[in-house]
């Protein structure tokens, strides 16, 4: 499947000859897109097939269900209001504009970190002591968590789009306007520094447990 | 290179583990990595969202499109140009009871204050107008405008004259600057023959601080031109000081002349105006 060269924003008015790269899938989304135009209860289908990315990934970037719920309901009553702003393209990434778009000013809005706080039972720092005995009881994801929850909010965003929405490098590429190919490192490089976190903090873990005895 | 590699194989397991947890590791990529990958898939998985706040979320996003206008399809050759006979996502038929449309009638817009008040100010405005270009029969009895060639007949030049100074403060001068004549008269009202000779106004004392005129000349007399010049002490109260003081204020007054230039009335003795005058100093302001 081609990509189209140039990301789409919202309010594009990039042609919609875009259309004619897109596969079959691509193209009758793009088909239910702009009929919804005139009828927006056509966007029902899109919505069944959209609504658990989106929401998985509004879930990850905010801090509760409810919070989650608000930003969906932004994502989509801007994708029905504004369905004339549809140019073409891929549907997953438009609509993954949006909610971008709705989660960054969401964040700027609040001015604080959208960490899965029920994912996290402490917010000590890394070297803490307090923390090292944590490692000791706690399992291997609730580390993860926290060091993802650590994470720059450009990264976060990329493991949110990646892991919880399920977009591939080109979509995400398209979203954030940036090259897949750069994409994809970025993502590899984020999980190879998470790793390497990882494996520092299970090592002081491992002394630890073995200076104790 | 090796980079882009493991990146590209890092992609497609991420992919493949969200389908199958158990997914098999592609081969060449670091399984250190692999296995990061699965423990973060697996130990945070991503939450499904309740069937309630999916219907919720529905209907507020439809009912927000409902009253929001939405730009009509411009009919573009997108629809033609994709294949009709294209699969129905039936995998992802709606669950969601879409609530039906409530169309309006378009009603017509409704006329309010200040546009009718604008509109009547126009039509008085057109009215004036109109009565005004008939009042001065500008247009013909077709509502026409009547339009008038005018034929210069003669062509004048114009000549720049200085203009006046209007301006509104005026400050007096008592004494002209031009030396005059003067011709003695005697009593008797004959008119000897007698030489003209030029005086010059004397004023003393020399220290008068604070002179008064009790009459402005009215207009300066003319080069030659004989006049008489009253010399009569005239008491003057010194402002300064508090106290009058007698001086001498003289006027000149223009007599009257007959047709051949002589004098032929007087409005003062003769002798009054006997010996030498000089000009009144101009008053300390």
């Amino acid at each position: 499947m081609l990509l189209n060269t140039m990301p789409f924003q919202e309010g594009d008015s990039a042609p919609p000859e875009a259309l004619a790269h897109l596969d079959t899938q691509a193209q009758h989304e793009a088909q239910l897109m702009l009929m919804a135009r005139t009828n927006p209860e056509l966007f029902a289908p899109l919505y069944e097939a959209y609504f658990p990315r989106i929401y998985a990934y509004c879930r990850r970037r905010s801090s509760s269900e409810d919070e989650a719920e608000d930003l969906v309901s932004q994502v989509f009553t801007r994708a029905l209001t504004g369905l004339h702003t549809y140019r073409g393209g891929m549907v997953a990434a438009w609509l993954f504009q949006i909610a971008h778009n709705v989660v960054v000013r969401h964040y700027q809005k609040n001015r604080r970190p959208l960490v899965a706080l029920d994912e996290l039972e402490t917010d000590l720092p890394a070297d803490s002591e307090d923390f090292q005995e944590q490692v000791e009881q706690a399992d291997e994801g609730r580390i993860l968590a926290q060091l993802v929850a650590e994470l720059p909010d450009e990264q976060r965003d990329l493991l949110a789009m990646s892991f919880d929405a399920g977009l591939t490098s080109n979509e995400i590429g398209a979203i954030l306007g940036k090259n897949p190919t750069a994409v994809r490192v970025q993502i590899h490089r984020v999980i190879k520094g998470l790793r390497e976190r990882y494996m520092n903090i299970i090592q002081v873990g491992d002394n630890r447990k073995g200076g104790t005895r | 290179m090796n980079e882009e590699h493991q990146a590209r194989l890092l992609e497609q397991f991420i992919a493949a583990c969200r389908r199958n947890p158990d997914a098999q590791v592609p081969e060449g990529l670091d399984p250190q990595l692999a296995e990061t990958v699965r423990r973060m898939l697996h130990t945070s998985p991503a939450q499904p969202a309740p069937d309630a706040m999916k219907d919720r979320v529905w209907t507020r996003a439809l009912s927000a499109a409902k009253v929001t206008p939405q730009a009509p399809y411009n009919g573009s050759g997108t629809l033609d140009a994709l294949p009709l006979n294209s699969e129905p996502l039936a995998s992802t038929a709606p669950k969601v009871v879409p609530l039906p449309i409530e169309r309006q009638r378009p009603q017509p817009a409704r006329r309010t204050l200040p546009s009718i008040l604008t509109l009547a100010a126009t039509l008085s405005l057109v009215v004036i107008a109109i009565a005004v270009l008939a009042r001065f029969n500008l247009m013909d009895e077709y509502g026409s405008f009547q339009v008038e060639t005018a034929t210069p007949t003669s062509t004048h030049t114009a000549t720049p004259s200085p203009m006046p100074n209007l301006s509104s403060t005026m400050t007096p001068s008592l004494v002209p600057s031009l030396p005059f004549t003067a011709t003695p008269i005697p009593m008797d009202g004959s008119l000897p023959t007698c030489a003209t000779a030029t005086i010059v106004p004397t004023v003393p004392p020399p220290d008068w601080p604070t002179m008064t005129p009790t009459r402005a000349q009215e207009r300066p007399p003319e080069d030659g031109q004989l006049i008489l010049v009253d010399c009569t002490p005239t008491p003057i109260e010194d402002n300064s000081r508090g106290t009058p003081i007698t001086t001498f204020v003289p006027t000149i007054v223009p007599p009257d002349t007959g047709s051949d230039g002589t004098i032929t009335s007087t409005p003062f003795p003769v002798e009054t105006f006997m010996g030498t005058a000089t000009p009144i100093p101009t008053p300390r302001p």
